[in-house]
């Protein structure tokens, strides 16, 4: 159902997701856990786009979502002309830091060489005055450089990084051409996301933030409908004159031609006089049920008497759960959940679980970022263990909880269980 | 005794000013032109504000528009770097100098004046929104504008309505200078009074007592506004 190839993020020099290859299939229950700076929360955002990946590919029913635009020719010669000015700058940085080692090697050994007030003559207290000052001399010496390493580090990584970025994304630019760009709205209709903060609007009651999204997107349901009907699909199979072209194609006499034409035009405008009937009925349909659905979703988490209420004065567990329906409100086919349950009150946490496993068994397909270990031992049909922007580790939870191979698996779980 | 002779004086002055040709209307006309004024600068300048502030933030968040980003730059910096005087000087005896509607210069005037003001704080406004709004707009599928629509700009109305209520307030005020183009607002009536008469405390008494009543009419109005925007907020 989803398919992720080589994925990478990069944000300006971090460099958060470098190269993720999974593949999730329809009723799939995705656990993700690792330590925070991991790349979790960014690979899930990837996924609906939140985030522009820097490289890679992401499928959603076998259909490409990630579009990048390809670099015109003056931004070619423009990446061309980056990168080794980039390197450059990295190498010129690289020669510092070495030259700034070396002189910290050097202080460190003068400082060693010095003696030590301790050691030195107790009595001649101005003897032992200068020792000290030299020391600390020193001691700020070793600190100041120590600091300017750091900063020309970063400058260094930051250089290279770039390059990279640019580089990776002059590579995947004869992929990129040419392909169309994908309707991200559309597509994020089908996966609904949750996030850790709720995000609900607070302007708006429990009741219209529910129905806030199907209403707003009506006419993407009619035109998906009117476009699987069968009156569409008669349509279609008429065979189309060229009717751009004023002239007659060849072949075909101009009488002939302009009859064809005539009749091709008429049978349109009968279609689509009968399009514009049955889209204003079938919105008319889908907005009727639009209300009943979402109180029947509210209903569902016993909230019903809350419809009217606005965010604000509802509890962390209530909002988080109407966060959960407003999205289950657009029917979607997968579900993201970003730490859902991070900026919860202990209490809170059980309640929000508790939904999130009804939907598990009712066969949704779901990608879980969470720190809550048991649950995803609990739920989850594959755990993936991410460190460093990679997938170190994917397995059952039984054999990712029993029995991990990897070492920083070994050592995270020591740390959380 | 005494105090017969001061009211008697006074009475001749209220005559003088008031009664007298019927100067009580041209103090009601000239606060109709007052009012006029600043209600048109004040659609005019919520339009261009609003469009200025949306244009930037379309800017900042996707990087496209960059040519009007730049344009409404250079609108905020020039418009705020100049006095409204000589906005106003410039724009009658240069601008529309052919134009013979006063009133609508004026209007224009003060609206485009006011409207790089409203675009600073409409933009702060927009800026003020968590972050997580619009991702949870567009994760839902609704599109950019969309989300700006029904999500974004409602929100930030509400953060922008006490700035609004200040920066309306002080265009009414300015617009007391429209008299230097030769429209009679309650600035000039008041001022031709003066002059007519002889008499100074009552003709700015009556100017200043008006602009006092409209001042505290919009705050009235902006009060409401505010508190039917801000329903959300009340934990009940």
């Amino acid at each position: 159902m989803i398919r992720v190839v080589d994925l990478h993020k990069h944000f300006g020099a971090l460099k958060v997701l470098n190269g993720i290859d999974i593949n999730i299939e329809k009723g799939e229950k995705v656990a993700v856990i690792g330590p925070s700076g991991s790349g979790k929360s960014t690979f899930l955002r990837c996924i609906n786009l939140l985030e522009q990946p820097t490289a890679g590919q992401i499928f959603f029913e076998e259909k490409e979502i990630t579009y990048y635009q390809p670099l015109n020719k003056l931004g070619l010669i423009i990446a061309d002309k980056k990168i080794p000015r980039l390197n450059k700058t990295a190498d010129k940085y690289k020669a510092k830091l070495d030259i700034l080692e070396a002189k910290l090697s050097e202080i460190k050994m003068t400082n060693t060489s010095i003696p030590s007030p301790e050691i030195g003559e107790g009595n001649d207290s101005q003897n032992d005055a200068t020792a000290v000052d030299t020391s600390s001399i020193l001691d700020k010496q070793v600190i100041r450089t120590n600091k300017k390493i750091a900063a020309v580090k970063s400058k260094m990584i930051a250089a290279t990084v770039e390059s990279e970025s640019i580089q990776k994304r002059m590579e995947i630019n004869d992929s990129v051409l040419g392909k169309p760009k994908v309707k991200i709205n559309d597509i994020r209709k089908n996966m609904g996301m949750v996030f850790q903060h709720f995000n609900l609007f607070p302007h708006m009651t429990v009741l219209d933030n529910i129905i806030a999204a199907p209403t707003e997107s009506l006419n993407y349901e009619v035109k998906k409908i009117i476009a699987d009907s069968d009156l569409t699909k008669d349509f279609m199979t008429i065979e189309k004159p060229i009717l751009q072209t004023k002239k007659a194609p060849e072949g075909l006499a101009k009488a002939e031609y302009s009859i064809a034409n005539k009749e091709y035009l008429q049978v349109k405008a009968e279609y689509d006089a009968k399009v514009k009937i049955m889209a204003t009925k079938t919105k008319a349909k889908l907005h009727a049920k639009i209300k009943p659905h979402a109180l029947q979703l509210l209903e569902r988490i016993g909230l019903t008497e809350k419809a009217l209420s606005y965010p604000n004065t509802l509890s962390g567990g209530q909002k988080q759960r109407i966060a959960i329906i407003r999205a289950l409100a657009m029917r979607p086919d997968v579900m993201l959940f970003d730490e859902p349950t991070s900026a919860l009150d202990p209490e809170m946490v059980g309640e929000v679980l508790d939904l999130i496993k009804q939907l598990a068994e009712e066969g949704m397909t779901m990608i879980i970022v969470t720190h809550e270990m048991n649950f995803a031992k609990e739920v989850a049909t594959r755990v993936l263990f991410m460190d460093g922007g990679l997938i170190m580790e994917e397995n059952t939870p039984q054999e990712l909880f029993g029995a991990p191979k990897n070492e920083r698996l070994k050592t995270f779980l020591s740390k959380v269980l | 005794m005494n105090n017969t002779v001061l009211l008697s004086s006074f009475m001749d002055s209220f005559n003088k000013v008031f009664i007298e040709d019927d100067r009580w209307k041209s103090y009601l006309e000239g606060m109709a032109v007052t009012i006029a004024v600043s209600i048109l600068a004040i659609i005019i300048g919520v339009a261009i504000g609003l469009t200025v502030a949306i244009v930037k933030n379309i800017n900042l968040n996707t990087g496209k528009l960059k040519i009007l980003n730049k344009i409404g730059d250079f609108y905020v910096t020039v418009i705020r770097g100049i006095p409204v005087m000589v906005q106003l000087l410039f724009m009658y005896f240069v601008v529309l100098f052919a134009f013979d509607y006063k009133i609508i210069t004026g209007a224009i005037v003060f609206g485009i004046n006011s409207g790089a003001y409203v675009a600073e704080i409409f933009r702060g406004g927009i800026m003020s929104i968590d972050k997580g709004q619009m991702e949870a707009g567009r994760s839902l599928g609704l599109s950019y504008g969309k989300t700006m629509s029904k999500v974004i700009v409602p929100q930030a109305m509400k953060n922008a309505i006490p700035p609004l209520g200040n920066e309306f307030i002080a265009l009414i005020k300015e617009t007391a200078i429209i008299g230097t183009i030769g429209i009679v607002d309650i600035t000039k009536a008041a001022d031709d009074i003066r002059s007519v008469t002889y008499e100074f405390f009552l003709p700015l008494a009556a100017a200043a007592l008006m602009y006092l009543v409209i001042v505290m009419t919009l705050t009235k109005v902006m009060k409401i506004v505010e508190r039917r925007l801000g329903k959300s907020d009340t934990r009940s």
